[in-house]
């Protein structure tokens, strides 16, 4: 065993106590021939000691002979030290091996340098690391922090210690010296990205979070999004849906907008581009800029965040090559139970009974119905059909890095794939990513100090490929998964003769769900292709003036192309022979972006640091074009050959033509920051940035955002020196500060002309179109910026040595003048546009705490992260105040769900407020008004009881009312690690809290022979007393279902264990192996959701189509659970 | 070029110094308002825009023919148990609070569009000026069409004629009739007075100026009779107004002048009659007249096509047999919601010997119908009176290879056979047994010939020409097209849409029920406006009386 700095690091901490333990423990040892190595390593298995000494003193090859029986360790030591050069002590836990020169004989030598070494508070150090400057060999300090070392005169002595700054001392003619180290605070002094620049941690005054690219990759994540997921306090990550590939919302510090709410990306320096490209590996760190005050320095787009993403740079030194490699296993998480035939049956004929209809004679209806009624056949679990077990992920990522004084680079490679848990047992359903990544940094003239001039470039590159996606919508249309969970169990897969089945006479508007995914979605492929190359150059012509200039181009192209055969699946499914569909499109195009800075970094009178930087940037997007078209007829019938040349035949009205520019904008902006601190002590930030934007009419183009910070580190006054025992660092800061955001459609202050959509058919064949023209929205030539104005309090603390840490931030953010198409009178004639329509604020606090320590070779720590917002629309510019959601999501007869309303959070949930179900007559003769008139006279036991809301003793839709809101209250992030040795395991964890779901697995409003799942099957009311949850069975559409109410309502809390790893690295056991590290490991992902939501998965991001509106689950694409091995491996 | 680009940024970026143009972006694929339009074929564009609000998406309530239908004492709403829409639409109720918001708002777009075009009529650089005067006609007419609907169906609306978006409050009848009767008269001045047989029918759709005429006396008609006044005035700033002496003159112009004249056969307007394998056809050796030109009694018609989604006839659809999908058992009947049952009093009061009632209404219990077999309660049905009307309903007929059914436009326009988008049936909203009926109302010399030409037809002897018998011969001649319910109301008829609704017999989902609907009089016949439109106008709009609280509510 060689010296362990951290066991020294705790040794140093620990009060220097005799106990008895020495003496009390025993240890056996019977060996004639034992190396020094083992004997420590026995004596600290039995015991539980841990030896501390410098390898260069202690002859582990040593062999000795023992014979100890249940002896004290004392004893065995002294055996096994006798009559060599090494003394020990024993202090608490652990064994100090010293050689005896250094306490027998202090001064051999004129250059013995003798001396001790002490931390700041004058404790000494124990262990300290001595060595000479270009010499090999050294010494440790012992118990006293002691230590002396022969030292030639002209010598300059290296100390250091973990947890401590190292230190060069030059030893001169000295003979004795008291060195005091310094703390090394080093999580403090680590920078963190702002932004045209870096600072460092401790003097960063705005809020921002900062996650290291390790533990993103760590966490086996197909887009390093979903790692970001429970590590980033006050930014809500929502997957999309579960599909493979798929993005994420991302919001930062609630809703502030229903228009883009998107944040700002931007990737080594260049804004724009999709994080969902990368691969994880590829990622040094991430940075969210939270505040105003930090995303100021972007100004016009900065009012919903930024997240700045920095791939891994080169470093000086030897290659370093990494490979992480994983396979996993894809399965879904939770499946709901659907009625099996015969219990569908019962339902069915139930709801009959209960209309006062005649129930269904099945046997003369549905075929096979012996096999079903027997039990034989329990007919088709479409669910099971739909989705497909142990379906791969996996991922390779080489990375290779290292440089030169004069240039140092970092290339990465990587594959990643992951294929569709739903409808995969009949398609192909997967995605494909291919990465590829060169930074490279050249210095091109230095001096002795600094770079004088230095050039460089990053390049990421991303290839990425869908098939069979289109599958599974999140909506009720075109929603596979909504389909299987829908479909009647009377239907089998295939008939008689092998083929899908069509249409049953049961009810033949229903169809065959895994053959129309197969024929209408099952056939198509997506490419995406994105090149990022962003060169800069630095000049420093003196130090620390710093000139900078960078130019970004991102060039990215797709393809699309599906087919769709002529089939026949009965009633209103089938697409004649043909009439088989091609579809082809592409696109290409590229943006570029153009960025110059100048910084200074200065002090004045010693205490005095000041940084100023100023700069300009250009940008340019959205010069590319797309076409594509569509024809019938293909000439040879399959996907493989699913291109136009092959659809040879054109026709007037079937083939499709089109192209189209992408649209192009331009941004232009000048900006400037100031920062000043006093001796690292007080703090203060002023950012002020100028943009002008093509989005909007000249005279309205330029806005101004500045933002101001402050911040003090408490803990630097001398007057807090009494707290130093415990609290190492203190800060406390303040931020206000502007931003705007300008995603909107381009030319909204012109009233445009449309040419689409106006068709009117004059002349004699009836097919011929004349194209109409007309204004499609009204102009708003004073359309501007939306703003964001926060206020955020906040403070950083670590204590008790770095163990524990804990950050909060409190803020205000009001969003003013949002961007909206707020619905304008239809007298109008024309499209509204957008105005600066809404304020909307969001409020709240985030908070995370860490812990840290270790507990001899066993190091563990917790972090945990709490996000609480409020989020409420303060205004809406029209005289309703409000802004509807869309009718018919749930399904075709049912209206708005979901609205924003001033007064209320966005998005929340707008419906009928329930008071359980009529259980008897009696109930609903007794449910009156105040003057006893009947609220719900035609209500049945079994029927909803809705609640009168407006007290008009009638139920109206003026009675709806919020019933729910799928913004979390709370939203948390949990990591607990831990490593022993070579051992390592971490749990990673996130949740909501607070927010609801509305869930609809079926279209109960319109779809009356569609399937039920268990859950409302059994929780249906089926006469007195059996349930007050859901209403009674009914073969028609009834206002029970029809209406919206809280009735589709369910909370969403849900805390998920998303990824238990567990790990080994190989390279503590077999030293020898030509590796740095060789871990191997195990993970789970999704491994359980605590949640008494009963869909399948509780992260619903779809919103009935809207942004910002979420968690409407009408059978949404769930997360899988993965079950992974992978391994890291680093040369 | 591009070097001189990358150098002019970097000055730029190093410098700081910005040429004004880098934030201009020029818009690629539309045009805007301040250059649109220039051309006479810009003109045209824009006219074909507001054409194009004639065709109904995909609600049916936003279509007055459908809404006026199934609130006529004709039909029922009847459709499938979850369309309580259209069962609320004729019960006169409501089901939701923006149940007729696409009307409206379709009808205000049309009009936005005319009223965008007649603002810019003087910046087209025209060719002459007959072409102007008839894209100007044109428009004028179809502004008067839209504000026609809109002031029928929801009576108190909004008068808008400037393309500059306005809140203003509701207009009184008399300002928003007036507009409608100097936009027609306008319109009947400027459209060119070409003979159906002389138009180019690649124009065939457009609005001439008989249909102005045919409209001119529709509007006065309604005016007249509902609001029990004596002429029809003009727009505010004109002074006079539009007598029915000139209504007569414009109506005898129509009859004498347009060349529009009824077919031989009452039948053949019909496409039932194509379906050479339909025994009523062959029986009575039919032949449909089509829609390519050939139809001089359609005086003005909307177009569907099948050239698109938003082409079809969804009315049609809605009115064809719900679910019943096996075609050979309902030939040559289609498929489509089962919308707008027939009131079987409609059947009991129309005589026997009328030709027009069997070829009007469709009874699928009528063995002559040669109908294999009707399912009852075909995806939950309700009000279904066994009885459908025949003029405007989805037709199948044999495939040419005999492989089976398709639709008779599938057949025709070589569509594909998707029974929801392949009728495209044109509606005739102006016909020219209309025409005469409306000159007969309005009295003057040719009232008798114009009653007896209608009636001739048919072989039906002359009857004299008083309300009574004028009243009867609109609604044999003229049921299911989207006029009775109109016609009852400006007669103030409204007694009859309660009592030939009450204790009818219907089978909803497969099982007899008797239904009654009471004309709710408090509404005077209109509809519900739509409530967000209220809302959004900051109470600017007023609710019409009678739809106000959930007393309505179905």
């Amino acid at each position: 065993m060689k010296i362990t700095a951290l066991a020294l690091f705790i040794f140093a901490g620990t009060a220097f106590a005799t106990d008895s333990y020495s003496q009390v423990k025993k240890v056996t040892i019977v060996s004639d021939n034992i190396s020094m190595g083992k004997v420590i390593n026995e004596i600290e298995k039995q015991t539980g000691y841990l030896f501390v000494f410098n390898v260069n003193e202690v002859n582990l090859k040593r062999n000795v002979q023992v014979n100890a029986k249940n002896k004290s360790t004392a004893e065995v030591l002294a055996k096994v030290f006798e009559g060599t050069d090494i003394s020990y002590a024993m202090e608490g836990r652990n064994i100090m091996l010293m050689s005896k020169e250094k306490e027998a004989q202090p001064v051999k030598q004129d250059n013995k340098l003798r001396g001790t070494v002490r931390d700041g508070r004058g404790e000494p150090v124990i262990g300290a690391n001595l060595s000479i400057k270009g010499h090999s060999g050294g010494t440790i300090t012992d118990m006293d922090g002691r230590f002396s070392i022969n030292a030639p005169a002209d010598a300059v002595l290296q100390v250091s210690y973990i947890g401590f700054l190292p230190q060069e001392v030059s030893v001169g003619n000295k003979t004795t010296l008291t060195i005091v180290l310094k703390e090394d605070n080093k999580a403090l002094d680590e920078v963190i990205v702002v932004g045209y620049g870096v600072q460092k941690k401790k003097l960063v005054t705005g809020a921002t979070v900062q996650v290291k690219g390790e533990d993103i990759s760590k966490l086996n994540t197909v887009s390093p999004l979903g790692a970001l997921q429970s590590q980033a306090p006050g930014v809500s990550i929502v997957k999309n849906n579960g599909k493979p590939g798929e993005g994420f919302k991302v919001t930062v510090r609630g809703l502030g907008t229903i228009g883009n709410a998107d944040p700002l990306y931007i990737i080594d320096g260049m804004v724009g581009g999709d994080m969902n490209l990368l691969n994880p590996s590829d990622i040094e760190s991430v940075d969210v800029l939270k505040d105003a005050a930090s995303t100021a320095i972007y100004g016009a787009r900065a009012a919903n965040g930024v997240i700045l993403v920095t791939t891994k740079k080169g470093k000086k030194g030897k290659p370093s090559i990494t490979l992480d490699a994983y396979y996993g296993w894809q399965n879904i998480y939770k499946k709901p139970q659907l009625l099996d035939a015969k219990q569908y049956a019962t339902i069915i004929n139930e709801g009959r009974l209960n209309d006062g209809l005649i129930p269904w004679d099945f046997a003369s209806i549905v075929e096979d119905w012996d096999k079903i009624e027997s039990g034989a056949w329990k007919g088709t679990n479409w669910l099971n059909e739909m989705v497909g077990k142990d379906k791969p992920q996996q991922n390779y990522a080489l990375g290779i890095s290292g440089g030169t004084e004069q240039s140092v680079y970092s290339i990465g490679l990587g594959y990643t794939s992951q294929e569709g848990i739903i409808g995969s047992n009949y398609i192909n359903s997967k995605y494909e990513r291919y990465n590829g990544r060169i930074n490279t940094e050249y210095t091109l003239a230095k001096n002795d100090k600094f770079d004088i001039l230095k050039i460089g470039e990053n390049l990421t590159f991303s290839y990425t490929n869908r098939n069979g996606l289109d599958i599974a919508a999140d909506g009720v249309y075109y929603n596979d998964l909504h389909n299987a969970l829908t479909a009647f169990p009377f239907m089998p897969v295939y008939d008689k003769d092998g083929k899908f089945q069509k249409t049953i006479p049961w009810s033949s508007n229903e169809v065959n769900p895994v053959a129309y995914m197969y024929y209408e979605r099952g056939n198509n492929v997506s490419q995406n292709f994105d090149l990022r190359t962003n060169y800069f150059i630095t000049v420093q012509p003196i130090e620390k003036l710093i000139w900078k200039t960078s130019f970004g181009v991102n060039y990215s192209g797709n393809s699309y192309r599906s087919f769709i055969p002529s089939y026949n699946l009965g009633g209103i499914y089938y697409r004649p022979e043909g009439q088989d569909l091609t579809s082809q499109s592409s696109g290409n195009g590229y943006s570029w972006a153009f960025d110059s800075t100048v910084s200074y970094d200065f002090s004045l009178f010693d205490k005095h640091h000041i940084g100023v930087m100023g700069g300009t940037s250009a940008e340019k997007w959205g010069m590319g074009q797309g076409m594509g078209g569509s024809n019938i007829g293909s000439e040879f019938d399959d996907f493989n050959h699913a291109y136009l040349s092959n659809n040879k035949t054109i026709y007037a009205d079937k083939t499709s033509v089109y192209g189209y520019p992408w649209g192009s904008g331009a941004l232009m902006s000048y900006f400037g920051r100031l920062n000043y601190d006093y001796n690292d002590t007080y703090m203060a930030t002023l950012i002020l940035r100028a943009d002008g934007s093509s989005n909007f009419a000249p005279g309205h183009r330029w806005g101004t955002f500045p933002s101001a910070s402050v911040g003090w580190n408490i803990t630097n006054e001398s007057w807090m020196e009494s707290t130093k025992s415990w609290l190492d660092f203190l800060k406390i800061r303040g931020s206000w500060g502007r931003n705007g955001n300008a995603n909107i459609d381009n030319f909204q202050y012109l009233s445009t002309i449309s040419l689409s959509g106006a068709d009117y058919y004059f002349g004699t064949d009836k097919i011929s179109k004349n194209i109409g023209a007309y204004p499609d929205v009204l102009a708003n030539p004073d359309v501007t910026w939306e703003k964001s104005e926060q206020i955020d309090l906040g403070f950083d603390a670590r204590s008790l040595n770095g163990r524990l840490g804990l950050n909060f931030d409190w803020y205000n953010k009001m969003t003013k003048d949002w961007l909206v198409r707020a619905p304008v009178l239809s007298t109008y004639g024309a499209g509204a546009p957008y105005i600066n329509g809404g304020d909307v604020r969001n409020r709240g606090f985030e908070m995370a705490l860490s812990w840290n320590d270790h507990i001899r070779d066993f190091n563990y720590g917790a972090n945990i992260n709490v996000t609480h917002n409020s989020n409420k629309v303060t205004r809406i510019a029209n005289s309703e105040g409000i802004i509807n959601g869309p009718t018919e999501v749930l399904s075709s007869q049912t209206q708005e769900m979901y609205r924003a309303q001033v007064g209320y959070p966005i998005g929340y949930f707008y419906g009928y407020k329930t008071d359980g179900i009529f259980q008897n007559e009696e109930e609903v003769a007794t449910y009156v008004d105040k003057n006893g008139k009947k609220i719900m006279p035609n209500a049945q036991p079994g029927d909803v009881k809705f609640v009168d809301m407006n007290g008009d003793a009638t139920i109206t839709t003026d009675d709806r009312t919020m019933i729910g809101n799928p913004n979390p209250d709370y939203t948390m992030g949990l990591s607990l690690t831990a490593s022993y040795k070579g051992l390592d395991i971490s749990i990673t964890g996130n949740g909501t809290f607070g927010n609801q779901i509305a869930k609809s697995y079926r279209s109960f409003a319109d779809r009356t022979n569609q399937n039920y799942t268990m859950d409302v099957a059994q929780n249906r009311w089926h006469g007195e007393g059996t349930s007050n949850r859901y209403p009674r069975i009914t073969s028609q559409p009834h206002i029970n279902w029809s209406y919206i109410s809280d009735i589709y309502i369910e909370d969403g809390d849900y805390f998920r264990i998303s990824n238990l790893t567990m790990g080994y690295d190989f390279m503590k056991m077999f030293k020898k192996l030509p590796f740095q590290q060789l871990r191997v490991y195990a993970s789970v992902q999704n491994l359980y959701a605590f949640t008494n939501y009963s869909g399948m998965d509780p992260e619903i991001g779809f919103g009935g189509g809207s942004s910002w509106a979420s968690g409407i689950d009408l059978g949404y694409y769930p997360g899988a659970r993965t079950f992974i091995i992978g391994t890291n491996i680093k040369f | 070029m591009i070097m001189k680009k990358i150098l002019s940024l970097i000055l730029l970026a190093c410098f700081a110094v910005s040429c004004s143009d880098f934030l201009d972006t020029e818009n690629l694929t539309k045009k805007d308002s301040q250059s649109f339009p220039k051309k006479p074929s810009d003109a045209e564009q824009v006219l074909t825009s507001v054409y194009h609000e004639l065709l109904v998406r995909d609600q049916p309530l936003q279509s007055i023919f459908m809404v006026s239908e199934v609130m006529s004492d004709d039909r029922f709403g009847a459709g499938g148990s979850d369309d309580r829409m259209m069962q609320a639409c004729a019960r006169y109720m409501k089901n939701s609070e923006n149940m007729y918001a696409d009307a409206w708002s379709q009808g205000y777009r049309a009009i936005y569009r005319c009223n965008f075009l007649l603002a810019s009529i003087e910046q087209v650089a025209w060719e002459n000026d007959a072409q102007k005067n008839r894209v100007k006609g044109e428009a004028l007419f179809m502004r008067a069409y839209f504000y026609f609907n809109l002031a029928r169906m929801f009576g108190n609306i909004p008068l808008i004629t400037e393309p500059s978006p306005q809140n203003n409050p509701q207009a009184a009848p008399e300002e928003v009739y007036g507009q409608m009767a100097s936009d027609l008269k306008e319109a009947i001045a400027l459209l060119p007075s070409t003979t159906y047989q002389d138009m180019d029918k690649l124009t065939l759709g457009h609005a001439t100026k008989w249909a102005a005429e045919g409209l001119m006396a529709r509007v006065f008609l309604f005016y007249t009779g509902y609001y029990q006044k004596p002429a029809l005035p003009l727009a505010a700033k004109e002074t006079g107004e539009v007598s029915k002496n000139e209504v007569i003159g414009w109506i005898d112009d129509c009859v004498l002048h347009s060349g529009h004249d009824l077919l031989k056969d009452f039948r053949n307007l019909w496409p039932y009659s194509f379906c050479k394998d339909y025994v009523y056809t062959k029986d009575n050796s039919l032949k449909w007249i089509g829609e390519e030109g050939a139809n001089v009694e359609a005086v003005f018609s909307i177009r569907h096509s099948g050239n698109s989604w938003e082409g079809r006839n969804l009315d049609a659809l809605c009115f064809g047999l719900r679910y019943q999908n096996n075609y050979e058992d309902c030939f040559p009947f289609g498929q489509g919601w089962g919308f707008g049952t027939v009131n079987p009093v409609t059947k009991d009061n129309w005589p026997d010997n009328d030709l027009r009632k069997k070829a009007s209404i469709l009874n699928v219990d009528d063995p002559s119908e040669g109908m294999a077999a009707y399912t009852d309660n075909g995806e939950n049905q309700v009000e279904d009176t066994h009885l459908f009307n025949k003029k405007y309903i989805p037709v199948n007929v044999k495939k040419l290879d005999g492989s089976g059914i398709e639709s008779m436009w599938a057949q025709l326009y070589d569509l594909n056979f998707d029974f929801q988008s392949c009728n495209i049936q044109d509606i005739m909203v102006i016909r020219f047994a209309d025409i005469l009926l409306m000159g007969a109302e309005l009295g003057g010399p040719n009232a008798q010939s114009y009653l007896d030409r209608v009636r001739n037809r048919v072989g039906l002897a002359s009857v004299p020409a008083t309300l009574e018998n004028i009243k009867n011969e609109r609604h044999w001649e003229l049921a299911f097209e989207g006029v009775r319910y109109y016609d009852l109301l400006r007669w103030h008829d409204e007694d009859l849409l309660t009592k030939n609704r009450t204790n009818i017999t219907v089978r909803s989902l497969g099982v007899e029920t008797k239904i009654s609907i009471p004309f709710r009089k408090e509404t005077g016949g209109f509809l519900q406006i739509p409530t967000s439109q209220i809302d959004l106008s900051g109470k600017v709009l007023k609710q019409n009386p009678g739809w106000e609280g959930s007393e309505s509510m179905y």
